[in-house]
């Protein structure tokens, strides 16, 4: 394929104002230390010469069929990684992980634990490290945040957080509603589930080949940016005539205006230039189709979420590549997953009934579900393994994560697995480490070591060592 | 703040997870904001958000209060007029910015601009239900909805100007060429009165009229039209519920709302939408500042048929009916249904016959469906034959929310009712028990034998509860059709008797319904639902006496509108008290 370069970047100090806007609300408001200093110093050799970069990727379902017969390498891949066969011996696979849950009915939680085995309250512990009461939305922040704070990247986007299946179908998926990225302040970071305006926005830079098209588009930018100007204004006079309270939920509105603000200036001056390739036009995003769902009546939904999870994978890889961000999170269904497995698997359930309801294809279908959602890992890890900077191979300075939300045969949270890949010199490759006991907050604060980002991370701080190099 | 919530979370005797629950309860349909903190939401002083209730058969207070019933007040408003005994203006506690749900943007913008095409407005981030879509507290702002904004401003702009009349509706005036900036500033003055719910100044008129020199620059009046409804679209007081007023005297945190706020806040608690320009008009001209104004004028909203919509989008996600497939038209047909029950009980001011109505308004495949034993020509309302069914309890919408392994589950359905209907507290399952999975036990086993969780006492405490309810249920399919026998096994009939606790027994729907309607709790727990769904957030101890005096008044007047009238005219309602970070 061709090879992506990086965009020149801008590397023009941005004014943090997340950090003043914290502020207003009162001395009790203190920042945390990761988002007060700056990057620290990656401990691996060879990766400060080039930017590096996050992803950290979520299935909706819980998993099975994901463990391997044996460690180290040479393993066979499980059926339920079968999609990973291609990409073994770039990924690492950590399993015997497992989120800790209360000792009894009456016990309390442990450190970095969950409620229950029901699916409402495993994503907090998992992409957070600390528990979270029940049906609760983030408090703490994941990696993601804990790593994008840590660039602190000139990058027109601070992270990026997509999501292929759009829609709930019906419930509502546990309290945390399909998003797997907070900031430290419990801002959950709400997905973009559009492909196709994720795609707009990405490209909002790349100029067209056509001068008077590419001046066209140039006046445009600068006409978005006229009305987010008067947006603004209007938003200083309406700040001041309401309460101090409203008016620090409204900065943290007016926020994210800035940052649009601040990418239609980064990308508005020329955008994306050099080699680096975007993607075509994704085209209209793909519409909802009903089908039956034998164990609850009625029909669920599918929007095509393979065709989905392709593009924002390529997204990614494209962001990634032309240095549009350096962190990303992607998540192909909601937990809880109430898709169709009708036309992906010929059964008519809910992704959810696959891990409940009895029937003759159980098993290949669970696995087959299971491979599905880590077909769009390998991906990303194979195109980041064929795209190259300044000669090296992407993914030799990327880390990328994956995690699906629980395990095995059913609701627990024992016994998981979880893939990663990343720089060669960091992290081992081509191995599957059983890690029994150990966490999955464990296998991110490595993946964040693997970046240069050393801060501890969850309540049970701690790392998997076998994954490091 | 991160650290003191923290503090509160896991500091020792303030457990934030032990669960008494039991096998196959419910894992939808829960409640983030109770148990959500975060650095604005520190700024309230949540009494809600941490440990978790326990079954209980006392009155419902999952969210709420210390159960003391407070007495009506004396009017102490600046007005005089028309006091609401128990709703005086300290009655609700603090409330926070509010920002439009989809469904609010979506209706406001179809007044605005007139029928929305499909799709619009999908890119923006869908609503958390807690069971309503309008919480505040879930309300994050982030790059995808600053992005779905931004795309959705631009959409209808396009969708606007891309037809004739549409655009010549709502532009006002015809350009007589791109550099017509007296038509631009007449069109942006009116577009924006009317999405920011306020007058224009002229100031903000110069900065939208500005916009001509863009249409001058591409020779096209659109592209200036274009970015003033950009602009207006993009503007936080169109996308926030903002709220001014006067500060009232020795309550620091306390306003008084102007007439302005008070009629966005009306018509969003009403219609659901934005202020018609007759509403905009009256608050303009000082007719919103006295309780017996906000009275006539919220009488006449709920006389409008969007007032009545409203109501049924409030039971439908009080009742957990909204999110069903209507697909087909059997399931269409079901919803129409429940809704002529709503509208039926609301406009004959006979609330509780919601659950003991002895008609319905059926189609006829939905008689068929049911096994009536009655034709049915064409749709409209039909007596019940016999005494198997009344009330929403025996309609197909209310009945498929218990769906669950292929049949009927009497845990969920009994669930609905004790956590729905009486707004009671339902914890979680022991950490060891997996919901999902059917009961175990004997699968040949008839449903009373195969769904007894009474082994584990941490699992009674709850299924003795809710199973009972259910179980007096079983005579519904999962769709509502009538049974006498389990499907498949004829040898397990069904006596369709059950009990709810500390209520008594009762027979199938008729028998539920009238329990529940002569015992007032659900009156009670309505009252507390239609707090929550006019403050955006769950009820919390500081919005006790304002719960209290609406279940008295409603559960005596047995009168919806009368209820809904009285929140929205009472002093309570016209004043704010805003989050203070005590």
């Amino acid at each position: 394929m061709k090879t992506p370069m990086t965009r020149n970047h801008d590397h023009r100090p941005r004014v943090r104002r997340r950090a003043f806007l914290r502020g207003l609300a009162g001395s009790t408001l203190a920042l945390p230390l990761l988002e007060s200093v700056g990057p620290r110093t990656a401990r691996a050799g060879g990766l400060d010469a080039l930017p590096r970069r996050y992803v950290v990727m979520v299935g909706g379902t819980e998993q099975n069929y994901t463990v391997p017969s044996s460690t180290g390498a040479d393993y066979t891949m499980p059926t339920g990684l079968a999609s990973l066969a291609a990409v073994q011996d770039r990924i690492t696979l950590v399993s015997g992980l497992q989120v800790p849950t209360p000792s009894g009915p009456n016990a309390a939680i442990p450190p970095g634990g969950r409620g229950h085995t029901l699916h409402g309250d495993i994503m907090p512990p998992l992409l957070t490290g600390y528990r979270t009461p029940m049906y609760a939305q983030y408090q703490d922040p994941t990696s993601d945040q804990v790593v994008a704070a840590s660039f602190d990247a000139p990058t027109p986007f601070g992270s990026l957080q997509f999501r292929a299946q759009p829609h709930n179908y019906k419930g509502s998926n546990g309290g945390t509603g399909g998003v797997i990225s907070a900031r430290a302040d419990g801002t959950n970071l709400t997905p973009q589930t559009s492909p196709r305006l994720a795609w707009e926005q990405l490209t909002l830079g790349v100029a067209p080949d056509d001068p008077a098209e590419a001046a066209a588009q140039l006046r445009h930018i600068a006409r978005q940016r006229s009305v987010l100007d008067l947006v603004l204004e209007h938003g200083n006079h309406t700040k001041a005539r309401v309460s101090q309270a409203d008016a620090i939920r409204l900065e943290q509105h007016f926020d994210e205006l800035r940052d649009l603000e601040t990418r239609l200036d980064q990308l508005g001056g020329g955008g994306i230039t050099g080699t680096c390739e975007p993607i075509a036009d994704p085209g209209p995003d793909p519409t909802q189709s009903n089908h039956p769902s034998t164990e609850h009546g009625g029909t669920t939904g599918y929007s095509n979420e393979t065709l989905r999870s392709e593009i924002f994978v390529d997204l990614v890889h494209m962001a990634l590549a032309c240095d549009l961000t350096r962190v990303a999170t992607f998540q192909s269904t909601i937990e809880q997953c109430f898709m169709s497995t009708g036309p992906l698997w010929g059964v008519n359930l809910e992704v959810h009934d696959v891990t409940h309801v009895d029937f003759p294809e159980r098993a290949q279908v669970w696995a087959d579900i299971m491979s599905w959602q880590a077909s769009f890992f390998g991906r990303l890890v194979a195109k980041l393994a064929d795209s190259f900077e300044d000669g090296v191979p992407l993914l030799d300075n990327t880390v990328v994560v994956y995690t699906n939300t629980g395990g095995q045969s059913g609701h627990g949270s024992y016994d998981m697995t979880m893939a990663v890949a990343g720089p060669p010199q960091v992290l081992v490759r081509g191995q599957h480490i059983r890690a029994a006991g150990a966490m999955p907050c464990h296998v991110l604060q490595t993946a964040m070591q693997a970046v240069g980002v050393f801060d501890d991370f969850g309540e049970v701080p701690g790392i998997v060592p076998q994954l490091l190099v | 703040m991160l650290q003191e919530r923290r503090r509160l979370l896991r500091a020792p005797g303030v457990e934030i997870g032990p669960t008494i629950r039991c096998n196959e309860l419910t894992t939808t349909g829960h409640n983030p904001a109770m148990a959500r903190t975060k650095q604005m939401r520190g700024l309230i002083a949540l009494a809600c958000v941490v440990g978790q209730p326990a079954c209980t058969t006392g009155r419902g207070a999952a969210d709420e209060h210390d159960g003391q019933s407070t007495e009506g007040t004396e009017d102490d408003s600046d007005d005089g007029e028309g006091p609401v005994a128990g709703l005086d203006r300290d009655a609700l506690g603090p409330m926070g910015l509010r920002r439009l749900s989809r469904a609010e943007l979506s209706r406001t913008l179809t007044d605005l601009v007139g029928p929305l095409p499909a799709g619009l407005i999908d890119s923006i981030p869908g609503d958390a239900e807690t069971p309503f879509d309008n919480d505040y507290t879930t309300q994050d702002p982030s790059p995808a909805l600053i992005d779905g904004l931004f795309a959705m401003s631009a959409a209808v702009a396009d969708h606007v100007l891309a037809d004739p009349d549409r655009r010549a509706t709502v532009l006002g005036c015809t350009p007589s060429g791109p550099d017509d900036a007296a038509c631009l500033r007449a069109f942006a003055t009116s577009f924006a009165r009317r999405a920011l719910r306020r007058p224009i100044s002229p100031a903000e008129g110069d900065g939208y009229a500005a916009f001509i020199s863009h249409g001058v620059e591409e020779g096209e009046f659109d592209v200036a039209a274009t970015m003033v409804i950009e602009a207006v679209l993009m503007d936080s007081e169109f996308v926030y519920r903002i709220e001014t007023g006067e500060l009232v005297a020795d309550q620091p945190s306390m306003s008084r709302l102007d007439d302005l706020s008070m009629a966005t806040r009306l018509s969003y608690l009403l219609w659901g939408t934005g202020p018609d320009e007759a509403l905009l008009l009256r608050a303009e001209q000082g007719e919103l500042s006295t309780s017996a104004q906000v009275r006539e004028v919220a009488e006449a909203m709920l006389a409008d048929r969007r007032g009545l919509e409203q109501l049924q989008r409030f039971h439908a996600m009080w009742l957990d009916y909204d999110d069903l497939p209507q697909g087909s038209a059997l399931e269409l047909a079901m919803r129409l249904e429940t809704d002529a029950l709503v509208e039926r009980v609301v406009a004959e001011r006979r609330w509780s016959s919601l659950l003991t109505l002895e008609q319905s308004y059926l189609s006829p495949a939905l008689a068929v469906h049911y096994d009536l034993g009655v034709e049915v020509f064409a749709p409209g309302w039909v007596d019940y034959p016999d005494a198997r069914r009344a009330g929403i309890l025996s309609h197909g919408a209310f009945l498929a929310v218990g769906e669950k392994f292929g049949d009927t589950s009497p845990v969920e359905r009994g669930k609905a009712v004790w956590t729905r209907l009486l707004c009671e507290p339902m914890p979680p399952p022991p950490p060891d028990i997996d919901s999902g999975v059917p009961p175990a036990g004997d699968p040949t086993a008839c449903k009373p034998e195969r769904y007894d969780m009474s082994q584990r006492a941490e699992c009674a405490a709850c299924h003795t509860i809710v199973d009972p309810i259910g179980f007096g249920l079983e005579n519904y399919g999962p769709r509502g059709q009538w049974r006498t026998h389990e499907p498949g096994r004829p040898q397990c009939s069904i006596e369709g008797r059950g009990e709810v606790a500390g209520l008594g027994a009762f027979a199938g729907a008729p028998g539920l319904g009238a329990l529940l309607a002569d015992s007032g709790r659900v009156h009670t727990c309505a009252m507390r639902r239609l707090l929550q769904f006019s403050l955006g957030r769950a009820p919390t101890a500081a919005d006790a006496d304002a719960v209290d005096a609406l279940a008295r008044r409603f559960e005596t007047s047995d009168d919806m509108l009368d209820a809904v009238l009285a929140l929205a005219s009472s002093d309570a309602f016209r004043h704010r008290v805003v989050e203070t970070n005590e």
